[in-house]
């Protein structure tokens, strides 16, 4: 698939991967206001290039957490364990 | 060694509570424990090197140094 | 309640059709110190944790190690799609196709299938926070094997990613029995 989607998937993986690192910190540092701000600030960042990314690439999550165009998007591949990813 | 690893530093968070702010380590240390060291929010790598490296941290960067392959002569 | 989020927490590129690193692999899937007995352990322990910061501790790294199962199972995948029996049978996976064709499965290299019998838990936040931590340690080391083993630009990548986050996760484990230690300081001080 195109090379833009790969280079927008790319940046929500690098923004998510920082968030996931910092909730793992706060949970044994939860009073750390410096690591909590970022937490934040990355937080929105990824709520923001998420809707970007699913506006054009159909949904990233299940459940109703992203709403999909007509048809069903979320049955369209390529799928993350695919080669065509 | 920086600042942060210093073991008597204690950093500023804010307001006491509990059991926090910990130090780096135990002020009190006992036989028959493992202590591991507490981390301290310090420096961070950018984004994509982070991704990159597998960690957010520079502090916990410890990458591996591969086996020679030419093995036994 | 888990969302699944359609993509990999890091990017897969495989370029080579290494069958034998496909093998290998398997010991991170379905193996001892793999990463399905690293979700299922901390999945398994977050209920009879006593400290908040260990309960989500163990409930966010325990939801990771999902995420690395499927980068595990993905490079499997990768490697082995479109592989000839032929091919398959040189790499040693011809007891593997006998078996179910190209299906993944949760077992070891040897294709001794995954058990509960890898993971421990005994409510006691000292003895459950060192197995976790031992875990961290064993999957490290498994991580270095592999890279020695492993040929593929692509697939080093993303063990060399796989085996800094053990270091993290050890790191966080670690944290978490300090937490620990300093409650039960603390209680026997007032």
């Amino acid at each position: 698939m195109g090379h833009e989607r790969v280079h927008l998937l790319k940046k929500i993986q690098e923004v998510e991967f920082a968030a996931v690192e910092l909730q793992l910190f706060l949970d044994t540092h939860p009073q750390d206001q410096r690591a909590l701000m970022e937490f934040n600030h990355y937080s929105r960042e990824l709520m923001m290039l998420k809707q970007q990314f699913e506006m054009q690439y159909g949904p990233l999550l299940n459940f109703g957490f992203s709403p999909s165009q007509y048809p069903w998007r979320w049955i369209e591949g390529p799928w993350p364990w695919e080669r065509q990813y | 060694m920086n600042q942060y690893q210093h073991p008597n530093y204690m950093p500023a968070m804010g307001y006491m509570h509990g059991i926090y702010p910990i130090p780096f380590m135990p002020v009190c240390v006992m036989l028959s424990n493992a202590y591991v060291p507490y981390q301290y929010y310090n420096q961070t790598f950018p984004l994509a090197e982070a991704l990159d490296k597998g960690t957010y941290f520079p502090d916990l960067y410890q990458p591996y140094v591969e086996k020679d392959k030419r093995g036994c002569m | 309640m888990w969302i699944y989020e359609k993509k990999l927490q890091y990017p897969v590129k495989i370029v080579s059709c290494d069958l034998k690193l496909a093998r290998y692999l398997f010991t991170q899937y379905g193996g001892p110190d793999g990463e399905l007995s690293a979700a299922i352990r901390y999945l398994n322990q977050r209920y009879t944790i006593p400290t908040n910061e260990a309960k989500a501790l163990l409930t966010d790294i325990g939801t990771e190690e999902l995420a690395h199962v499927e980068i595990i199972t993905t490079m499997i995948y990768q490697l082995t799609e479109g592989a000839t029996v032929e091919q398959l049978e040189a790499a040693g996976l011809g007891t593997f196709y006998a078996i179910r064709n190209g299906a993944l499965f949760p077992a070891d290299p040897n294709g001794v299938p995954w058990t509960a019998a890898y993971i421990q838990a005994h409510a006691d936040p000292v003895a459950d926070l060192h197995e976790d931590m031992a875990a961290e340690q064993k999957a490290r080391a498994t991580y270095e094997h592999l890279l020695n083993l492993a040929e593929d630009p692509g697939a080093k990548d993303a063990l060399r990613f796989l085996r800094e986050r053990e270091v993290v996760h050890f790191q966080r484990f670690g944290e978490a029995l300090r937490i620990v230690q300093e409650y039960q300081q603390a209680k026997k001080v007032y």
